[in-house]
């Protein structure tokens, strides 16, 4: 989280590009991504481009985002995983080998989560959180969602820690991992700690005014940015109504 | 600057946090409120600034009584520092942090601009002004609050442990800015060498309970009186 909050500080031809063009312009290709059928894999690949070209422009390291999509990846094979089993018809072959349609499904499944969680680690990896707020505010987004998502945003890290804190002082006292019997008591103790740590924090807040609103500053997009946005909604759109391969056969 | 007539304040049904504490801050004194753990410090600090309901007696902040109608307009004299910065620091950078307040009481621009960056540049941190407030040291997380204080210029400045989580050059450098600040200050603390080195005047408490109050050199220097409170 800290590298990523890091690399949101650099600058690039990406991190200066307004927080409301890259969250539309990521909005569109996860939309586009996921609209496709669970059997339409061919069509999937080009979309390919757009992670790659901005980890390209953003300096955003390969290794860094790879990381943390394996982190989201187990849940797509959990997902995918029930296709193999039930939709067993044949689809294809390669050779002598039978593709079934679960396969494909799966497959998609998989590249789909590919895609689109890189899309939103490089939305992350680019932009502070604190102007992703601003342009939420911008868009009539309600305070009380804005506030949601900077809080949370800011204290999953803090609550990590505060785990890890509670996780460290049973296991070097227990001399072993959490028992079952105790899960249950550490997450209690957890929630009250989390509980009462937003009590003092929401206590912090009402000393300083706070009243409900919330108002992150913003500028305007420029020309550069609706550009931008275009240029992902037309390639988004083309990729999804036109298939690139049969139009490339076409043509050579 | 601060009245307190026979406060009593009690904590969930019966637990008594503080009975009976009369008590006269004056204007741009710097009072230390000492005690050991549970004599009433952060209480008094919280109910000065309207959070806690009063159970009996009256506080007046610059001859307002704080009720829960007034307590948006005690809020803008009167600005706490708590002790733990994490709790206090939840924006996502430094310049919003300490813009959270100004903005609240409704400062805009230019005028916004210029409460955030003399707060800061009291604090000497202005070169932190972008940076992630999660990722700061102990002692500028310190520094960031405070200025997240002053940027509302209050009257009153009123600071719960504002030693604690900071190393000794931190604390030095703390307690030289704070000298420099002409302000109110009320420091809740068992850090006597904080008391000694900032205030002019210390209230002792035991138990809720006023147990002396003084110049700093009379209080402080009474070893038998301090051990006697629990310090």
């Amino acid at each position: 989280m800290y590298k990523m909050e890091m690399l949101a500080l650099k600058d690039s031809a990406v991190h200066r590009l307004h927080p409301a063009a890259k969250m539309i312009a990521t909005a569109a290709y996860v939309v586009a991504v996921i609209s496709f059928g669970r059997y339409e894999i061919e069509g999937l690949i080009p979309f390919f481009f757009y992670p790659a070209i901005l980890m390209a422009l953003s300096e955003t390291p390969y290794n860094m985002v790879l990381k943390r999509l394996a982190i989201s990846l187990p849940f797509a094979l959990f997902g995918g995983i029930a296709n193999i089993i039930f939709d067993r018809g044949i689809m294809f072959h390669i050779g002598a080998v039978a593709v079934s349609y679960g396969v494909v499904s799966f497959v998609s499944i998989f590249i789909k989560t590919l895609l689109t969680v890189s899309a939103v680690l490089i939305l992350v990896a680019t932009t502070e959180i604190s102007d992703m707020a601003g342009s939420l505010k911008r868009a009539h987004i309600p305070d009380i969602l804005i506030l949601q998502l900077v809080m949370t945003y800011r204290y999953i890290s803090f609550m990590l820690d505060e785990a890890r804190t509670m996780h460290n002082s049973y296991v070097l006292r227990a001399g072993h991992g959490i028992k079952i019997s105790d899960i249950g008591a550490f997450i209690g103790q957890f929630l009250m700690r989390s509980m009462d740590r937003a009590d003092r924090v929401h206590i912090a807040m009402r000393c300083k005014g706070f009243d409900g609103r919330y108002d992150p500053a913003s500028d305007k997009m420029r020309r550069c940015d609706i550009v931008y946005i275009l240029m992902i909604l037309i390639l988004s759109t083309a990729f999804r109504m036109f298939n690139i391969y049969d139009m490339f056969s076409l043509i050579f | 600057m601060i009245r307190i007539e026979n406060l009593k304040i009690i904590y969930g049904s019966e637990s008594v946090a503080i009975s009976g504490l009369t008590l006269d801050i004056k204007k741009g004194s710097r009072t230390a409120v000492i005690g050991a753990n549970g004599a009433g410090k952060s209480t008094l600090l919280l109910s000065i600034m309207g959070i806690l309901p009063i159970e009996e007696g009256t506080i007046y902040v610059d001859d307002l009584a704080v009720t829960k109608k007034s307590a948006a307009e005690i809020r803008k004299k009167c600005g706490i520092v708590f002790q733990n910065p994490d709790e206090q620091l939840f924006t996502t950078k430094v310049y919003d942090d300490v813009a959270f307040g100004p903005k609240n009481h409704g400062l805009k621009g230019k005028k916004l601009e210029d409460a955030v960056m003399g707060a800061l540049g009291a604090m000497g941190i202005s070169h932190l002004k972008d940076r992630i407030p999660m990722h700061l040291s102990g002692g500028e997380k310190r520094a960031v609050a405070v200025a997240s204080v002053l940027s509302m210029d209050p009257q009153v400045l009123l600071l719960d442990e504002p030693s604690s989580f900071l190393d000794p050059r931190s604390k030095r450098t703390l307690i030289k800015t704070l000298s420099n600040l002409c302000k109110t200050q009320v420091i809740a603390t068992h850090d006597l060498d904080l008391a000694r080195k900032l205030c002019d005047t210390v209230v002792l408490l035991k138990d809720g309970k006023l147990c002396a109050c003084g110049s700093a050199g009379e209080i402080l220097e009474n070893e038998r009186l301090l051990i006697e409170c629990g310090l």
